[in-house]
């Protein structure tokens, strides 16, 4: 009996480190458009930006999907209460974002580049 | 934007150029480099107690009780039997402790040496059994994610 006990206890827990450790594995890192796309999670930015419309018509995100973050220091309880599983930034806010929280989000680098910030004149 | 330009004349501030804003207004050259970046939550980095992970604090509370209960009633019948169970209270106590962590890894073993077979199978089914379990967990977590609904928020900060 007990060694039965002890047989099933010992089991389970090898069984149960090892399934941990693949989920974790398997579990992919979000680094791809695509994958966001396909998986219709939510996705920050700020409203008030043209980064909202860029998402829509050029990435093709669902306007459902994209949710306005109205300031950048809000980000942080999206992303901790899962409403969004990844923001959007242009290159300058991201820095600020990232030297902001350093080691708990990273950027991917920008693949779709504009033409910077300058002054307006009419 | 428009009704913006009809009151001010200029902008200082961080404007990205785009071509639909360059048609109706001139922006100087660009002081600083844009382009969109995608944020994510940093990887989930294992700890050096991920070995306690598997069971919850109770499990532990109740294995940990299970053992020294075991002890105390193997101590208990053998004591005046076992001539290995006499001695010094020292004694007595680390021969029992020893018994039962010992169980823990040696008795099974022997009881299921000839059959080890069976037990590497048994364990390697509950593995991936409990493993598409967790799948099951995540999808659903991206289920919940999805139904969300949209709320407002305070402006606090905003740029073009």
């Amino acid at each position: 009996m007990w060694l039965f006990v002890v047989l099933i206890l010992n089991s389970s827990y090898t069984a149960s480190l090892a399934s941990m450790l693949t989920v974790r594995r398997l579990q992919p890192n979000v680094t791809d458009i695509e994958w966001l796309k396909r998986n219709s999670l939510k996705v920050g930015c700020d409203g008030d930006s043209f980064v909202k419309n860029y998402l829509r018509n050029v990435l093709e995100f669902k306007p459902e999907n994209i949710k306005n973050v109205s300031s950048e220091y809000s980000y942080e309880g999206e992303f901790e209460s899962a409403t969004i599983s990844a923001a959007f930034l242009e290159l300058p806010y991201e820095k600020v974002f990232i030297g902001h929280y350093c080691k708990r989000y990273s950027a991917t680098t920008p693949t779709y580049r504009f033409g910077g910030l300058g002054f307006v004149s009419s | 934007m428009l009704f913006f330009f009809k009151t001010y004349d200029a902008i200082v501030g961080d404007v990205t150029i785009l071509a639909s804003r360059a048609e109706k207004v001139e922006f100087t050259q660009p002081y600083a480099e844009s382009g969109l970046s995608m944020i994510v939550p940093a990887k989930y980095k294992e700890s050096a107690w991920m070995f306690m992970k598997p069971f919850t604090k109770e499990m532990w509370l109740v294995t940990g009780a299970v053992l020294i209960y075991t002890m105390f009633i193997v101590w208990f019948l053998e004591h005046h039997t076992n001539p290995e169970f006499n001695g010094p209270w020292k004694n007595q106590i680390g021969t029992a402790l020893w018994f039962t962590f010992s169980s823990l890894y040696f008795a099974h073993s022997k009881l299921l040496s000839r059959n080890s077979k069976t037990r590497i199978v048994y364990c390697a089914i509950h593995t991936s059994v409990l493993s598409v379990h967790q799948r099951k967990c995540i999808s659903s977590s991206f289920g919940s994610c999805i139904s969300y609904c949209m709320r407002h928020y305070n402006q606090s900060l905003t740029f073009i």
